[in-house]
């Protein structure tokens, strides 16, 4: 594939009540590239991913996917281009009364008519390919234990199955190891960084670890107040500027400071 | 404020003194204000009951059992009204609630209309309903159901409304991501989560039913209240009392049978 | 793999469909028990169009009339909350089988409760009005045993939530019966008891308006006699005033549900 996978440009995004939550973000993403998006809460890091896929709608800006435009894509069109978008969450979002196999058959709804998700009419191929994406995460023997019976490594890894029975071309994770424990987390980002590398895939992932983010990264982006403050290499994010990412500006620890005698200017200054 | 060299949180302290005083006040005006509208002694009610009591025992009992034959049908009756009932407005608000649910629903003209419906429906007590009912229609088995149906309804929708947006702000945003249609996210994400409360709040409302059913008939919609009524009316408190025991002793049942149902599904 | 991979496994899709089966089987076979006159209905739902015409008009003439009989089951249901509240809260500390002086005395008060809340309040105020004649007093004593039986059991089951090691905690520090039971259970359950009442509140208005409908006095009999008269212009202001107290009722009750929580 030639040129960028994901283009942005110029992307922002405003709540009602005019919290800005992203400011112009221009963005390219290549094929096989495995970003993950650094940055303290509250930076903007999920509202920047779920832009992509449209589950939050941008105020401006262009979202340019595969060589269209995501962002003003509607309906049919839109839920064609998430098909080939998967997606991970931090708290999994499967449908725990459904058992294993199902959820990662869901991954089809958008290739496959409502009749057939419906009735469970799904082909013996889809399933046999939900089946062997189960083995490979070693849940071959869980296809029919209901998703709320499983720990959370084993949830995660159901969502990532889900993502990958898309068969999508990007995977956005939005903190796939925040609610887990080390030692599932290594797990999750060892498969998730596997898969990738042997199906082409691209992946932008969030974490808020720094540590995560260098072993697996082949390229990170810091995110601070809805901007992107740095773009590069693992071997290129210093120390320094690790703290500027984390840390507030200069400017605004002033304000929070509690100096007598300033403090009616530092409220003149929030306002 | 600090000018006068006040420790600050003296005059703070004086301020909840004042407000806790003022809401002891307002506590006491609160209870005591109904009963002096009604003129009413709250004594009086204490010493209403050793005489309510002794007018029981004079008069309810023993329980008269002897027309217990005549009422086995009845019995049957409330207990089916309150099954169909619960049947229909179970489906009804499930219904009503996904078009009442934000996150399904993106017409808010119909989210409006369906909320006020439901407020409505809430907010009128099921006897008025029921009166009314009997009113337009006349007596009748079919006003006697829509009654009951119209006592959960509201508080139906409004519940599995609730529940359905509870679901779709987390676990749907990942079929939707899926590309799923908006059907697809019902049927496949939805459902299946919904389920579980779905058993549950109908289960509470066939308890509600259980005992609306047993209570429309004082409006002539049916079932074992209108016994109670004429039996009491006519001074037959044994044969009201016998009706009385009936009534707990299927209502207690349900309850039983009710917790036994929801441990074994959920 | 060759063989053929199932969706679900046979034991809960056995399950599934034994359950959607009783359930439909439960639902026609009662349908087809109750014998509804359908056919009636609709016959009569067609006449039905003319008679909701005239609902369509307000009389605001007797307006003060209606407002003070509302007024009245409002304070009606309020007095009975406070009685209610009062013998709950003594139903509690004696029914609650963590402070309870006998556990036996805790059975009898819990089954004294269940019953009395399985007999409907309008069944209640029925039995009160035979005892002492119709009038106010009878309905708030009326109202007083549904109120006991819902918080009684809520503040019951509040009490017995209280964790064991508050309660062992205050004994340990010399703490009488009675000091347990003020210090240490009621701050742990006070706010819970608030919205146990508050939550009662809505029950207990819509309770008094329908103990007037068989005859105890209130709106509900003045709504019996409009609609015995036809008059419909009546009937509407007053369902109307009622909506309109319900609905702020539940407002003001789901401001205090969520500050009490």
């Amino acid at each position: 594939m030639k040129g960028p996978l994901l283009k942005i440009t110029n992307l922002s995004k405003r709540y009602d009540g005019n919290k800005i939550a992203l400011k112009n973000i221009t963005l390219e993403i290549q094929p096989k590239e495995f970003v993950v998006i650094i940055g303290p809460s509250g930076a903007g890091k999920s509202t920047l991913i779920r832009c992509l896929n449209q589950l939050v709608k941008p105020s401006e800006g262009e979202i340019i996917f595969d060589g269209e435009d995501i962002s003003k894509a509607k309906g049919k069109k839109l839920r064609q281009l998430r098909g080939k978008i998967g997606m991970i969450f931090q708290h999994y979002n499967l449908i725990s009364r459904t058992n294993v196999l199902k959820n990662v058959l869901n991954g089809k709804l958008g290739s496959v008519p409502f009749w057939v998700s419906t009735f469970g009419l799904y082909s013996q191929e889809d399933r046999l390919q939900a089946y062997n994406l189960l083995k490979t995460v070693g849940l071959q023997d869980s296809l029919y234990q209901q998703a709320k019976d499983l720990s959370g490594g084993q949830m995660q890894r159901v969502g990532i199955c889900r993502a990958l029975m898309q068969e999508p071309s990007l995977i956005l994770a939005d903190e796939p190891i925040a609610s887990l424990d080390p030692k599932s987390s290594e797990v999750v980002m060892d498969y998730l960084k596997k898969v990738t590398e042997e199906r082409d895939l691209t992946c932008i992932v969030n974490l808020h670890q720094v540590e995560v983010a260098k072993k697996y990264a082949t390229r990170i982006i810091g995110v601070r107040e809805g901007e992107i403050v740095f773009d590069g290499t693992s071997e290129e994010l210093s120390e320094d500027i690790i703290k500027n990412i984390y840390h507030l500006p200069e400017k605004k620890q002033e304000v929070i400071l509690p100096v007598p005698g300033f403090v009616a200017e530092g409220e003149a200054v929030y306002e | 404020m600090n000018s006068s060299g006040h420790n600050p949180s003296v005059p703070l302290q004086q301020m909840s003194v004042i407000k806790r005083r003022l809401t002891y006040m307002m506590v006491l005006v609160f209870i005591t204000f109904p009963f002096i509208y009604l003129k009413v002694n709250p004594l009086e009610i204490l010493t209403a009951y050793p005489s309510i009591v002794s007018f029981f025992g004079e008069n309810f009992f023993p329980p008269d059992f002897s027309g217990f034959k005549n009422y086995v049908p009845l019995i049957i009756e409330t207990l089916l009204f309150a099954v169909v009932g619960t049947y229909i407005s179970a489906i009804l608000a499930f219904i009503l609630g996904l078009a009442m649910s934000e996150n399904i629903n993106p017409i808010a003209l119909v989210r409006w209309l369906v909320r006020t419906f439901s407020s409505l429906v809430r907010n009128i007590p099921v006897l008025v309903w029921a009166s009314l009912l009997v009113y337009i229609f006349g007596i009748g088995s079919m006003v006697g159901l829509l009654a009951l149906i119209l006592a959960t309804l509201g508080f139906l929708t409004r519940s599995y409304a609730e529940t359905i947006d509870d679901i779709a702000d987390t676990k749907l945003e990942a079929l939707k991501a899926n590309g799923a249609s908006p059907i697809q996210v019902i049927v496949n994400g939805l459902m299946p989560e919904f389920i579980p409360s779905w058993v549950n709040w109908t289960l509470f409302s066939f308890e509600i039913n259980i005992r609306a059913s047993a209570i429309l008939g004082m409006v002539g919609a049916g079932g074992i209240g209108i016994m109670i009524q004429t039996n009491i009316r006519l001074f037959k408190y044994q044969e009201a009392l016998a009706l009385i025991i009936t009534l707990v002793i299927l209502i207690l049942l349900t309850e039983f049978a009710v917790t036994k149902i929801r441990k074994a599904i959920l | 793999m060759e063989r053929k991979i199932q969706l679900t496994d046979s034991k809960s899709l056995l399950r599934k469909i034994l359950m959607g089966a009783g359930s439909l089987v439960l639902f026609s076979a009662s349908v087809l028990l109750l014998n509804l006159d359908l056919a009636t209905f609709v016959s009569r739902a067609k006449e039905a169009g003319s008679v909701l015409q005239h609902f369509l008009q307000l009389d605001l003439t007797d307006l003060a009339e209606i407002m003070s009989e509302l007024f009245l089951s409002v304070t009606i249901a309020f007095a009975a909350l406070i009685g209610g509240t009062l013998f709950s809260l003594i139903f509690a500390v004696f029914g609650a089988e963590n402070i309870t002086p006998h556990r036996y005395l805790s059975y009898f008060i819990k089954g004294f409760i269940s019953i009395i809340r399985a007999i409907p309040s309008l069944v209640w105020i029925l039995m009160i009005v035979a005892s002492m004649g119709f009038g106010t007093i009878s309905g708030l004593i009326g109202l007083i045993f549904p109120t006991v039986g819902y918080l009684g059991k809520s503040f019951i089951s509040s009490i017995e939530e209280v964790p064991e090691d508050v309660i062992e905690a205050m004994k340990a520090t010399g703490a009488s019966k009675i000091q347990i039971i003020t210090e240490g259970v009621f701050p742990c359950v006070s706010n819970m008891f608030l919205s146990w009442i508050a939550i009662r509140v809505e029950s207990n208005v819509a309770e008094s308006i329908s103990l007037g409908i068989v005859g105890a006095g209130g709106i509900g009999t003045l709504l019996t006699r409009a609609i015995g008269s036809y008059d419909y212009p009546k009937i509407s202001t007053i369902i109307l005033m009622i909506f309109v107290t319900m609905l702020a009722l539940e407002i003001v009750v789901n401001r205090i549900k969520t500050v009490t929580k």
